[in-house]
């Protein structure tokens, strides 16, 4: 009989090599632990340069409309799907000193705040910007998550398929506070991501009297806390503010010390330690771990945010495997036929493989059912379309079961109305903090209290 | 060195900042600028020294910096870890936000909860390489240890307070554990201590000279990217960090260790040499490709910058106009230089070599099918002449696909040029991109571009202060560049973007100013510009902690 362990037995770590990890197996409960049931994740899924609007659905009935051809992948999940078109993200209610260019504008769509002072240039424009003011919405969401599930050990989850550089383009998730510029870098190897999530470290001889004494990782914390209030005390303004942030991971990783005890799906994974998670020529086999990684992660309830990317947003990616010769962001600035013929190649290659994410979500098993069930999967992309570079005709997917809250196989034409951070705001509501009435700049909302045309 | 009259110096920044819809009477609308600008804009330094501004140490912002990885790797190499074990750890640290082209700016150099957890997972593995260094069972060991691990991860002696904290830690391991594992748990802690994590200097009321110990640690991360040596904590600890010349003499001493050789990481990252590790060819254009020529031409410029930092005598202009390369088997083989044998890369000498710009800088931001033109136009016009250009507005068509496909590069993008919307900013790149089109995009000389066009190599520099007129090879633009002082002043930016971790400000007028004089009084020597910055303000003081009531009108403001 297999014994069920406790998240501290879990932290404790294997000292084997292989990424499969055999101790996991002896967690396994008995019978399915009714902890999560119930529970509702959100995912933020971007794909990057926009596509084609005419060419979203052929047909805009509510109910009636039809699929166009780089949205076909998804026909065989729509009865789960709420198609919302031509939302407008309304940045141009922001002086124009504050915004930048669409792009970064349109990248920021999860962290909708004025941008700072940096050096990045303003397309178009002699100025420069720096990182935007605020927080993004994974990363606020998960905050509150943590405030009433102090069990939960990681606030969210942020991950990218590619690049070296962390830049303006391709940083989409941020930290707080609101009025400071903290960018998150993403996480870009799934397989380094999943060895840091189940806490042990993917190496020769890890030494598992080291992991083991959780007591002393807990005072190492105390002691480094320590130095950090009274280093706080002494520096200025800026350094303290950054300090702060240190303080704060120092508080996530007290908290992961602390998890709660694992549900009853989670289990180990089997990932080929072989890839090259930078390589362009692989960017579906590292989507489609990190697509393993954070379904395991929700199934863990080691977290319920996660924010993914397929790239950065102008990324350049050429995709060979569709014959194609030019970078994704060179042709989308482009207009003709043939370009759009490409851009719809590639966003149908990315909406086939996002289905992978709805299977694996679709085969976790999550209380009575599955994980799908209760996760909100929020798409999304920093423009509408890539060669007029609009901001005001985004196109967003809600998908999953989403604990029946959202409205099912509909389209919703917004028309270039609505307003995409009342979506964000509905996110805070989905996931029960009512009390969130807006999020982000003000001036972007249409109304308090999110979107109310997505409820079911 | 050419004087230009204040009017036209801001006249010409003023040129190259507005470049898009920058109007035919520019002119009349500049501003004078005053010297209160943060850049020199080709001003003589002495003009700004002998100004009053300079007459009081000005050491403009003097932010708290995090160890960069790479400096977070050095410093664990002199703690006696293995280069295999520490490259293995540095593997896991997500890549820093750029900031100002460099991944060292101090604003955005933070510790986020996943750093914070790979420190931790560095941290465990690390100490069970390591130990007290002393028998624990002698009463005497444990402060010992304390003590002298304490002086290297904090690189100060720790206060007694400090001292208290890891001591208890210590005691509380070892009522469940034995002495050398309750000894990793402090080794474990200090890791992650913030001051070792960080280059911690304390603020005082007032602008001040740093202490002996944060001096030797500015001395050491500049000079070596790494933490102190021995000699360094001895002049700490005794005092001789206090003058000026104790510690150019320090500069000077460091400059001519090995370690110093770590100064390339600047060129490394100013010249976007750290893109090549990810450059993607079409290999149907460039077949046969070594598969290592990433590494191969990054090698090169290693061993180019090594060999002229080596010799104190190299200058600006052997940086951007040397006549030789250095190469191995592979890279000679590749490059069609005479041959070479062996991994090791020699010097190689070869008149049709611009210094680093025939390097593999120049195609760090190719195509995967073609050279740029516009982007090696906008690398000279960014990283040498630091102007700004700004990004293609949102609409346009950033390809040349529907512009005569039977056409060369260089002639689309002259019909391109032709658009009025686009001339004004491509009329900064593309006719310096044209002249450096005798590069392919793997980095070889050639004289046909990949379709087997002529190349069309005639172009123009122009915008700048005194680098403009015509150019039709790397070689002139090599030779404009070297002897063009917008393109000094520019240099000297970047070294103190990269080494002060951030920009320059109003207040850094004066060491800008002290850099260039330097600079310039040792006939551009990149070793005398690298030890001037040991004599500056901004290096030899600290800024003073704000006010209370700054404080309140900062958080107010935001």
């Amino acid at each position: 009989m297999k014994r069920q362990l406790d998240r501290r037995t879990l932290l404790r770590g294997a000292g084997g090599v292989a990424l499969a990890l055999p101790f996991l197996e002896a967690m396994r409960p008995q019978k399915a632990s009714a902890r999560t049931s119930g529970v509702r994740r959100v995912i933020f899924e971007f794909k990057p340069n926009g596509d084609e609007v005419e060419k979203r659905f052929t047909g805009l009935g509510a109910q009636d409309f039809v699929l166009g051809d780089f949205l076909a992948p998804l026909e065989p999940y729509r009865e789960d799907l709420l198609f919302l078109h031509r939302v407008n993200k309304n940045f141009h209610r922001m002086d124009a000193a504050e915004r930048a260019d669409n792009h970064q504008q349109g990248c920021a769509s999860l962290a909708p705040w004025p941008f700072g002072e940096g050096d990045f240039p303003v397309g178009g424009e002699s100025r420069t910007v720096g990182y935007v003011l605020g927080p993004s919405v994974d990363h606020e969401l998960g905050q509150k998550v943590l405030q009433v599930e102090p069990g939960i050990s990681y606030r969210h989850l942020v991950y990218r398929v590619g690049d070296y550089d962390n830049n303006i383009w391709n940083m989409q998730s941020h930290a707080g506070p609101v009025g400071q510029k903290n960018p998150i870098t993403p996480e870009t190897d799934p397989l380094t991501a999943y060895a840091r999530l189940f806490g042990f470290f993917h190496m020769e001889d890890a030494g598992p009297e080291l992991a083991a004494n959780l007591e002393m990782r807990k005072s190492v914390l105390d002691l480094l806390g320590g130095q950090l209030t009274d280093l706080k005390a002494q520096v200025g303004y800026a350094d303290r503010q950054r300090l702060e942030l240190h303080a704060e991971a120092l508080r996530d990783l007290e908290r992961q010390l602390v998890g709660g005890n694992l549900p009853a799906s989670c289990r180990e994974l089997s990932l080929d330690p072989n890839i090259d998670a930078l390589a362009d020529t692989q960017h579906v086999e590292v989507a489609e771990y990190f697509f393993k990684v954070m379904t395991m992660a929700l199934a863990c309830d080691l977290t319920r945010v996660v924010n993914f990317s397929w790239s950065g947003s102008t990324n350049d990616r050429v995709y060979r495997n569709l014959g194609l010769s030019s970078g994704h962001h060179t042709i989308s600035h482009r207009s003709d036929d043939e370009a759009f013929a490409s851009i719809r190649s590639i966003h149908r290659h990315l909406w086939d493989h996002t289905t992978t994410l709805y299977e694996e979500l679709m085969a976790m098993p999550d209380g009575e059912g599955t994980l799908w069930d209760n996760t909100l999967v929020f798409h999304w992309n920093e423009l509408g379309q890539g060669d007029s570079h609009s901001l005001d005709d985004a196109l967003v997917v809600l998908a999953g079961g989403a604990s029946g809250a959202i409205k099912k196989n509909q389209l919703i034409d917004y028309q270039q109305a609505g307003s995409f951070t009342d979506l964000l705001t509905s996110c805070f509501q989905f996931m029960g903090f009512d009390e969130v009435e807006s999020f982000g700049d003000s001036r972007l909302k249409n109304v308090l209290g999110g979107d109310s045309a997505i409820w079911a | 060195m050419t004087y230009f009259p204040r009017k036209f110096r801001a006249c010409a920044v003023a040129w190259a900042l507005c470049s898009v819809g920058c109007s035919q009477d520019g002119v009349e609308q500049v501003v004078e600028l005053p010297f209160e600008g943060s850049r020199l804009n080709g001003a003589p330094p002495q003009e700004i020294l002998g100004s009053a501004q300079c007459r009081t140490p000005q050491p403009g912002g003097t932010p708290l910096r995090r160890l960069t990885n790479y400096e977070y790797e050095n410093s664990l190499l002199a703690l006696g870890f293995s280069s295999d074990l520490v490259s293995k750890m540095g593997a896991l640290l997500p890549s820093e936000p750029i900031s100002l082209g460099f991944r060292n700016g101090a604003s955005a150099l933070t510790v986020s909860g996943l750093l914070a957890q790979k420190y931790r997972q560095i941290a465990e593995e690390l100490a069970k390489e390591t130990g007290a260094g002393c028998d624990l069972a002698v009463p005497d060991c444990v402060p010992q240890f304390i003590s002298k691990m304490g002086l290297l991860l904090h690189r100060r002696p720790l206060s007694e307070q400090e001292t208290s904290a890891y001591r208890a830690l210590f005691d509380k391991s070892l009522q469940t554990e034995p002495a050398e594992a309750a000894a990793r748990w402090v080794i474990i802690a200090m890791l992650q201590s913030p001051h070792f994590l960080y280059r911690v200097e304390l603020p005082g009321q007032d602008i001040e000279r740093v202490t002996g110990y944060e001096m030797a640690t500015r001395l050491s991360y500049t000079f070596w990217q790494g933490p102190p040596d021995d000699l360094l904590y001895d002049a700490a600890a005794t005092g001789q960090l206090e003058t000026e010349e104790q510690v150019f003499e320090q500069a000077l001493r460091m400059m001519k260790d090995p370690r110093a050789f770590r100064i390339y990481e600047f060129f490394e990252q100013w010249l976007d040499l750290d893109q090549l590790s990810h450059i993607d060819r079409d290999p149907v254009l460039y077949p046969d490709l070594d598969p290592q020529l990433a590494e191969l031409l990054r090698g090169e410029s290693r061993a180019f910058i090594q060999d002229l930092l080596s010799d104190p005598s190299s200058t600006f202009g052997d940086l951007l106009t040397a006549k030789y390369t250095f190469a191995n088997a592979a890279l000679a083989d590749h490059y069609g230089l005479p041959p070479v044998e062996g991994d090791t890369f020699v010097r190689v000498d070869d008149a049709s070599r611009s210094g680093i710009l025939t390097q593999g800088m120049l195609a760090a931001r190719d195509a995967a099918d073609h050279t740029s033109i516009v982007r090696r136009g906008l690398k000279v016009r960014t990283d040498f002449l630091c102007q700004l250009v700004p990004k293609p507005p949102d609409t346009v068509d950033l390809s040349l696909e529907g512009i005569g496909s039977d056409l060369s590069q260089a002639e689309r993008l002259a019909i391109h040029r032709s658009n009025p919307g686009c001339d004004k900013c491509h009329a900064l790149m593309d006719p310096i991109g044209l002249a450096l089109d005798g590069v392919d995009a793997v980095g070889r000389i050639r004289a046909h571009d990949e379709h087997g066009n002529p190349l069309m190599t005639q172009g123009e520099i122009t915008g700048t202060l005194d680098a403009d007129g015509p150019v039709s090879s790397v070689a002139d633009v090599a030779l404009a560049l070297a002897g063009s002082v917008e393109a000094e002043q520019c240099y000297m930016l970047q070294n103190f973007r990269f080494f002060f971790g951030r920009d320059a400000g109003s207040e850094d007028l004066c060491t800008q100013a002290q850099l260039l004089k330097i600079f310039g009084d040792n006939d551009r020597t990149l070793v005398s510009l690298l030890v001037g910055i040991a004599r500056t303000d901004a290096f030899l003081y600290k800024a003073a902690i704000l006010s209370p009531q700054d404080v309140s009108a900062e958080e107010g403001a935001l």
